[in-house]
């Protein structure tokens, strides 16, 4: 090892022949799976890394055939330090993400090179600093071991060979030369969304360059139907978005705009603000949100008023609310909209739904009169004529220009859809199809057979995993992620923000960016070159290197200058035309399939990401599976129950997929989440869930009527990580036995008092409503000893200067569990993997608690962020034989894991049931430990043992680090809001307040002075740090 | 045993054929009838047939020196399930106790359900070797021995739970207050803690009851001894003993301030195992009731398990006469009580339940009888309640055959109690989000058979080396024991007044 091979200097060399512009990484062990893959950012030097090899595995050796229990680990000082690190402090760089139509601007923290967790950017307005589920993950999916690491091509034998960038650059590179001299004929380049200027400003030289080729877009996560009906009315380009701000009205038309909608965290952040109470007076000015859709989301559960709908009859009564609110003397459409009314499909409504549309509407016009902002959102699911009519509604009532925007994207590339991909495959005009970071063999609708098609047709793949495209693929590229790599990303609103890379590529990735220049004119330019030309280009004078970096250092660019055109509805014939083929249709029978983007592997992208696939989905808690969601009536009709297969089968297509009652799915439908069901992705991946995309229809991707279902006979265990979705014991809402007669064990108490809520009228009659939950009143509670926070008592009493607590407000969580990915990603939690969560050992330190109420097949959904609640006087200590868990002056109920000898008591003890056991040693399991996700670990926060138990800590490192900032300031308190607990940090919402109780000036101090506060369990004694806001809904009382 | 108050010879040392005494064997033995009284109490003899204490000695020691083959099938039985415990404990250690069924709620499975049934075990040993000492019980003699073996080997089955059940069981020594550089206690406001304490108090001193019981017979093992090998081991642990009326007073003191000890251990250590249980806040262990229900539970599971082992034993051995069956009727009442008052214990924990109006603890009985464990519930009940009821029958408490049976009940419902409220209580408590279910793998099995398997092992050994019958005890309470008996007279009932005990 210690003298290169010839074939490797020449690989050297011919890395240094190029012209040097491609700063390709140095991979010197191509497709070996070594160490020197991973240590990009340190640069070993070739013989000083043989010899740490040699020695590393000789101590290997010796600790194997010896007793040591530690591994030998060395420990690399930088030679040179670069400037402005301290080792063990974090640097923040600013970057974007994107998924579909939706960018979120980040701040993504780096330990020593290393790129560990992801924040929200507070500057960009589509995070606010905040993000989602996605984008917590999406640093694991950096370190994800199946990636990609080194491209391969396709052998005569049919199977993938080991390849390098130099015989890419040659064989691939002469390939693409014929192509592109004959002008792209026959040629389909398959993009996902793409929202970069930059990567626009290479798409435009593509099309100059390939002038014949075709330019397909393949994403499902993307709002094309939102595009297309915003085109429909607003012109080619028209680019639509909600705005929630300030509006007192919300009606959502199969709208998950609060989990898998395109703008998703910006509008939780929005949706949110308008909940936020702090009196019945407040309370009145709540905003009302109407849901109609077909299965619950996360967005049906926040609704005051829901309506269980098929969703292919979301159109219909959209259009029945139209006609209604077209039938008002002063609701004006703009011109050409007076033949429009007539039009409208027409809709037979059931009574239950007339009486709800009718209040919707009067509702809407009240608040139309009133001048009170209201909005009419329609879901990515429904096709565009709905979008256009939500739309020009919206115009109708006075929203235009305020809760709905269009804007007119000019600089968006001409694409087309799956289905021109098709039919050029089918009648042999496509013959050569390129596709980068895109996986049409996979996530294109079943019906166009792109699966089959596409074999032998794809040239050229580029993608973070060989996934199922790429394994057709006769080069099969390795993609460089996101963190990797250099763009820029435009969000919804125009923000542009600088997509930089926080690591040297770990495999010898590129970026879609670079590949497409390269493609496009054969020039291997970097990716900084290309983004930082481009915008060289677009300012010009106004350039400088002061400007680029204040934008790097934003992550938001300023400044440049664009044109403002705002697209207003004019021309309405598309849309009339589009209304009129809608009413023609026939109204779907039979079993109605539904497909959704799961909330938490999106479109399958995230499939091979252990975090994701642990998390339980936000409301049927299922893990590592997705599941056919049915009605209680439905499964009854059908016989089965749940994790008994379905055999669903539509246009010959079929599928075996196990069924999970949903309460609030509507009858007759299926609820389908797309992503499952990959074919050799990756370790992770494997066996988890079905296809879905197999039966989707490329005309009407989401929404298919028709369907034949048949209980299959056999079955498939998904597991949930709740069972027991009522606060009433012995109710269990997602069972079809009909369990609410006769005699249960347990009944005649009152429902638990665990989630308190009430309505806007019950808020005003008992403002203290929360309180009256407790069992035992406050001044009734009798402790045997002194407590006080306050700071001059001496002990046993907590004796911190600062005492640190939490609030949660559940009026503005969502239960989008974006919290509890985030504090995996922050604390090191294990991915225990679907055998252990099937015996309930998921680790999560925090947990959404969901609980049903109300009517069984309709019931109203709960939420509830579980995590330990810091008791003062906490009932896990006291048992603990040695003293592993016991009280901080500072009120935290802190864990010694060295000090734990795993007795679990204090998990038998806790109420809450929230500490967490290591039952094997899942953190030396191969998904958590290989030399991968190791790099993700927080330095900060110990790496358990098996055998220990851990639970939430309130993020104490991050405030020891606060408290340790503020002590070399010379303070000796924290400010209020420097300490940000990871949860708190990601919420969306913000929903949770951290900070110190004892003084009463904080914010979390004055939170929880709110009326709604109240402690779980208090009647325990247990005097939870943690507590809750209660949540008050704003049902339309007509609807009640 | 002799009684302190007693100033006749020692039988306890007493060289075979003593002189004055009808020599053994005597064909006079085998026609002894079965129902006569003791000449001197007017009661059921304690030892039946034999008639000299030459023959107790041989009756228990014969066996010891003459192994039968029944032995070795027994034996060989319990090593293999020795093995398994073997096999269960390795994997365990290598793996973690995520080998075992245990989840989130449900963080105590089999592990701490088999330390508790094994504690229970062990009661009645001590019951019987202190308690009835204490209370002048001479039915106690016979039966003594055997239970306090048995007590021993429950215990140390007992202990080998708690050390297991934790997560990283080579840690398990930090509970105790061992000086340390780190200037740090255990926590002594931890119910573990306590048991810890109670249980080795509680081990460390049955130990010592027994082993000093055992010298005087050790003694005579000793003296009966035909190898070098035998008489040296016999010897070593009989510490010298030769029966001298010193040696006894001394050794009556010591026994009887051995007894005084262990009798409140009795009480205390089921108490404080049920503290693990009362003094957390779960909904179904957060009860007053439990250290008396906890005790008399104990006593019942003793005594069943004291039936189980002698039961059988009293007939391979021959010791029939020696173990008669008012020994075994004895036994029955006691179990006959303490049943009922379990039985009780479980109607009263419904009553509170209702009674207190918290909603989670009556929750947690109704799940009990009605939730997902009810089967567990109601094995309980039949074998704990039910069962005992039979023995108001006088023809099957009379009857060997049909205690044994009604013992593995109550055994049996015993292990369910401590499952009921272990698991029952936890994987329903006061979130329902976090509600889950208990299943026991094939490795929970494996070590509850084990544990099994080194009880009976223990068992065995101790059969085959030591007398199984507290000879020197069972000599004392025979009639000819008492300086007032004259073999041949009419002592009848009416000579019971003028004893003085």
């Amino acid at each position: 090892m210690t003298k290169p091979t010839e074939s490797l200097k020449t690989y050297w060399r011919s890395l240094a022949d190029l012209d040097g512009t491609m700063a390709a990484p140095a991979d010197e062990f191509p497709g070996a799976e070594t160490t020197a893959t991973l240590l990009p950012a340190t640069k070993l030097a070739r013989r000083k890394f043989a010899g740490l090899l040699g020695a590393s595995t000789a101590l290997a050796g010796l600790t194997t055939t010896g007793c040591v229990r530690k591994p030998v680990e060395n420990i690399l000082p930088f030679a040179k330090r670069p400037e402005d690190m301290i080792p063990g402090q974090a640097i923040y760089y600013a970057t974007a993400y994107q998924v579909g139509h939706s960018v979120l601007g980040l701040l993504v923290e780096s330990q020593d090179g290393r790129p560990t967790k992801i924040e929200g950017n507070p500057r960009h307005s589509g995070s606010n600093g905040a993000t989602d589920m996605w984008a917590q993950a999406s640093v694991l999916g950096l370190y994800d071991p199946d990636r990609c690491r080194v491209p391969h091509h396709l052998g005569a034998d049919g199977k993938h060979a080991v390849s390098d960038w130099d015989t890419v650059t040659e064989e691939l590179g002469a390939s693409l030369k014929q192509l592109r001299d004959a002008q792209g004929a026959g040629v389909a380049l398959v993009i996902p969304t793409v929202l970069s200027p930059t990567y626009r400003d290479t798409l435009r030289t593509f099309k100059e360059k390939w002038p014949k080729a075709r330019i397909i877009v393949d994403d499902a996560a993307a709002a094309n139907n939102a595009v297309a009906g915003a085109e429909l009315i607003g012109g080619a380009g028209a680019r639509p978005t909600y705005h929630l701000a300030g509006v007192k009205l919300i009606a959502s038309f199969d709208g998950d705009f609060l989990g898998t909608d395109f703008d998703h965290v910006r509008l939780q952040r929005e949706y949110a603000e308008g909940r936020s109470i702090t009196s019945p007076t407040d309370a009145a000015e709540m905003s009302r949100l109407y849901v109609l859709e077909p299965h619950l989301t996360v967005t049906g559960a926040q609704a005051d008023n829901r309506l269980r709908v098929r969703g292919g009859d979301v159109g219909g009564l959209l259009a029945a609310l139209a006609d209604r609110l077209l039938g008002e003397k002063d609701v004006r459409l703009p011109p050409g909209g007076e033949t429009l009314r007539g039009s409208l499909p027409r809709a037979t409504l059931t009574p239950e739904q007339d009486k709800f549309i009718s209040a919707l509407a009067s509702d809407l016009n009240a608040a139309r009169k009133a001048r009170r902002p209201s909005v009419i959102v329609v879901g990515e699911r429904q096709p565009a004529w709905v979008h256009g009519l939500g739309f020009l509604l919206n115009y109708a009532i006075g929203n235009g220009a305020n809760s709905v925007r269009l804007r007119l994207d000019d600089l968006a590339v001409a694409t087309e859809g799956l289905p021109v991909l098709a039919a050029g495959l089918r009648d042999n005009s496509i013959t050569d199809v390129i596709c980068l970071e895109t996986n049409p063999a996979y996530d294109a609708p079943g019906d166009l057979g792109l699966a089959e098609a596409l074999k032998g047709k794809v040239l050229l793949h580029l993608g973070q995993h060989v996934d199922e495209t790429g394994q057709l693929a006769t080069w099969c590229l390795p993609a460089a992620h996101y963190l990797e790599s250099w763009g820029d990303l435009e969000a919804a609103d125009t923000t542009v923000s600088i997509v930089q890379p926080l690591i040297a590529p770990l495999h010898s990735g590129r970026s879609a960016l670079e590949l497409l220049a390269w493609i496009a004119s054969d020039a291997q330019i970097d990716g900084y070159s290309l983004v930082q030309g481009y915008w060289r280009t677009v300012l010009g004078p106004m350039y400088s290197d002061r400007v680029w970096r204040r934008w790097l250092h934003d992550g938001v660019v300023q400044g440049i200058p664009r044109a403002g055109t705002t697209p207003t509805p004019r021309d309405l014939g598309g849309l009339t035309t589009a209304l009129t083929a809608a009413g023609s249709e026939a109204a779907g029978s039979g079993y109605e399939l539904d497909f959704h983007l799961d909330p938490k592997i999106v479109d399958g992208r995230h499939a091979n990401n252990g975090w994701l696939q642990e998390n339980p989905h936000p409301l049927t808690k299922l893990t590592w599976d997705n599941a056919a969601y049915v009605s209680i009536e439905t499964a009854r009709k059908l016989a089965v129950e749940n994790c008994d297969n379905l055999r669903i089968s539509l246009g010959g297509r079929e599928i075996i997929i196990p069924v999970w009652i949903a309460p609030g799915q509507a009858d007759d439908t299926i609820s389908l989440p797309l992503g499952y069901g990959r074919r050799n992705l990756g370790a992770v991946s494997r066996d988890s869930g079905v296809d879905a995309y197999v039966l989707q229809s490329g005309t009407n991707p989401w929404i298919a009527a028709g369907a034949e279902v048949a209980r299959q006979g056999t079955q498939r265990m998904v597991y949930s990580t709740q069972n027991h979705g009522s606060l009433d014991p012995g109710v269990d809402p997602a069972s079809t036995k009909d369990d609410s007669q006769g005699w249960n064990p347990g009944r005649g108490y009152p429902e638990r008092p665990i989630v308190r809520q009430t309505t806007v009228e019950g808020f005003k009659k008992e403002p203290n409503f929360s309180q009256k939950g407790d069992l035992i009143a406050k001044e009734n509670l009798r402790s045997l000893w002194d407590h006080n926070t306050h700071p001059d008592l001496g002990p046993p009493a907590l004796i911190g200067l600062q005492q640190w607590g939490m609030a949660i407000d559940l009026n503005k969580c969502t239960g989008c569990t974006a919290c509890t990915v985030a504090c995996q990603a922050e604390n090191n939690i294990p991915v225990v993997g679907r055998s252990q969560v099937a015996n309930g050992r998921e680790m999560h330190w925090i947990r959404i608690d969901r609980y049903y109420t109300g009517p069984k097949e309709a019931p109203e959904a709960v939420v509830q962020p579980m995590l330990c609640q810091h008791c003062e006087t906490a009932p896990c200590e006291n048992v603990c034989p040695v003293n592993a868990t016991a009280h901080s002056p500072e009120g935290l109920n802190d864990m010694a894991y060295n000090r734990c000898i795993g007795t679990r008591y204090c998990a038998n003890n806790c109420p809450y049931k929230v500490r967490r056991f290591n039952f094997f040693n899942y953190n030396k399991d191969p998904v958590n430990d290989n030399e991968m996700t190791r790099m993700q670990k927080n330095p900060d926060v110990t790496v358990r043992f098996r055998g220990v138990i851990e639970k939430c800590s309130y993020c104490v490192q991050r405030i020891q680090e606060a408290k340790i900032q503020a002590h070399t300031a010379g303070e000796d308190r924290v400010k209020d809001g420097v300490i940000v607990t990871a949860c708190q940090q990601v919420c969306p919402s913000a929903a949770i307040t951290f900070g110190d109780v004892a003084d009463p000036n904080t914010k979390v101090s004055q939170v929880k002075q709110d009326g709604r506060n109240y402690g779980v369990l208090t009647d325990l004694n247990t005097r939870p740090r943690t507590t809750y806001l209660a949540r008050v809904r704003n049902p339309n009382p007509e609807l009640v | 045993m002799a009684t302190a108050g007693h100033t006749h010879s020692p039988p306890g040392t007493q060289p075979h054929g003593s002189p004055g005494l009808e020599p053994h064997g005597s064909p006079a033995l085998q026609t002894v009838d079965r129902d006569r009284l003791d000449p001197l109490t007017g009661r059921k003899p304690l030892v039946e047939e034999a008639r000299t204490f030459h023959d107790v000695t041989e009756a228990v020691a014969n066996p010891i020196e003459a192994p039968n083959s029944r032995w070795w099938i027994a034996f060989m039985l319990s090593l293999s399930m020795l093995g398994v415990l073997g096999i269960a404990l390795a994997y365990l250690f290598y793996m973690g106790t995520g080998i075992w069924g245990l989840n989130n709620p449900v963080a105590w499975g089999w592990a701490i359900v088999n330390f508790v049934f094994w504690v229970g075990i062990g009661h009645a040993g001590t019951l019987i070797s202190a308690v009835l000492f204490l209370f002048r019980q001479k039915w106690r003699t016979s039966i003594n021995r055997a239970s306090e073996a048995m007590t021993i080997f429950a215990v140390i089955c007992a202990l080998l739970f708690p050390t297991v059940h934790t997560g990283r069981p080579w840690f398990i020594y930090w509970p105790l207050p061992i000086p340390n550089q780190m200037d740090m206690w255990p926590n002594f406001r931890s119910p573990l803690l306590w048991d810890v304490f109670a249980v080795s108090t509680y081990f460390t001193v049955s130990l010592l009851f027994w082993y000093v019981g055992l010298i005087p017979d050790l003694a005579t093992m000793r003296d009966r001894a035909k190898t070098p090998m035998r008489r040296f081991a016999y010897g070593l642990f009989a510490l010298g003993w030769r029966g001298s009326t010193r040696h006894w007073l001394h050794y009556e003191k010591a026994y009887m301030i051995l007894a005084g000890l262990a009798t409140p251990l009795v009480l205390s250590v089921h108490t404080i195992v049920s503290f693990d249980f009362a003094v957390s806040q779960l909904p179904g262990w957060h009860t007053t009731i439990f250290p008396p229900y906890f005790v008399a539970g104990a006593i019942f599971s003793g005594f069943a398990m004291v039936l189980t082992l002698l039961v059988p034993l009293r007939v391979w051995f021959r010791l029939e006469h020696l173990i008669t069956i008012k020994h075994l009727e004895n036994m029955a009442k006691i179990i006959l009580l303490t049943g009922t008052m379990v039985g009780y214990a479980y109607g009263m924990e419904f009553f509170i339940a209702w009674y207190s109006g918290n909603p989670y603890e009556s929750y947690a009985f109704a799940n009990r009888a009605f939730g997902d464990y009810w089967w567990a519930y109601w094995i309980m009940v039949s074998c704990n309640v039910i069962t005992p009821q039979f023995i108001w029958f006088k023809a099957i408490r009379r009857s060997p055959l049909a205690l044994f049976i009604l013992s593995i009940f109550v055994n049996i419902g015993m292990w369910f109690e401590r499952f009921v409220i272990t698991v029952t209580s936890l994987h329903h408590d006061f979130l329902p989000s976090s509600w889950g279910y208990y299943s026991p793998t094939v490795w929970d099995v494996a070590t509850l058979v084990g544990s099994f398997g080194l009880f009976f092992t223990l068992f065995c050994i101790f059969v085959r080396y030591l007398p199984t019958i507290a000879i020197a005890e069972v000599k004392s309470v025979m009639a000819i024991a008492d300086p007032h008996y004259h073999p041949g007279e009419d002592n009848g009932p009416g000579h019971e007044q003028s004893r003085e005990h």
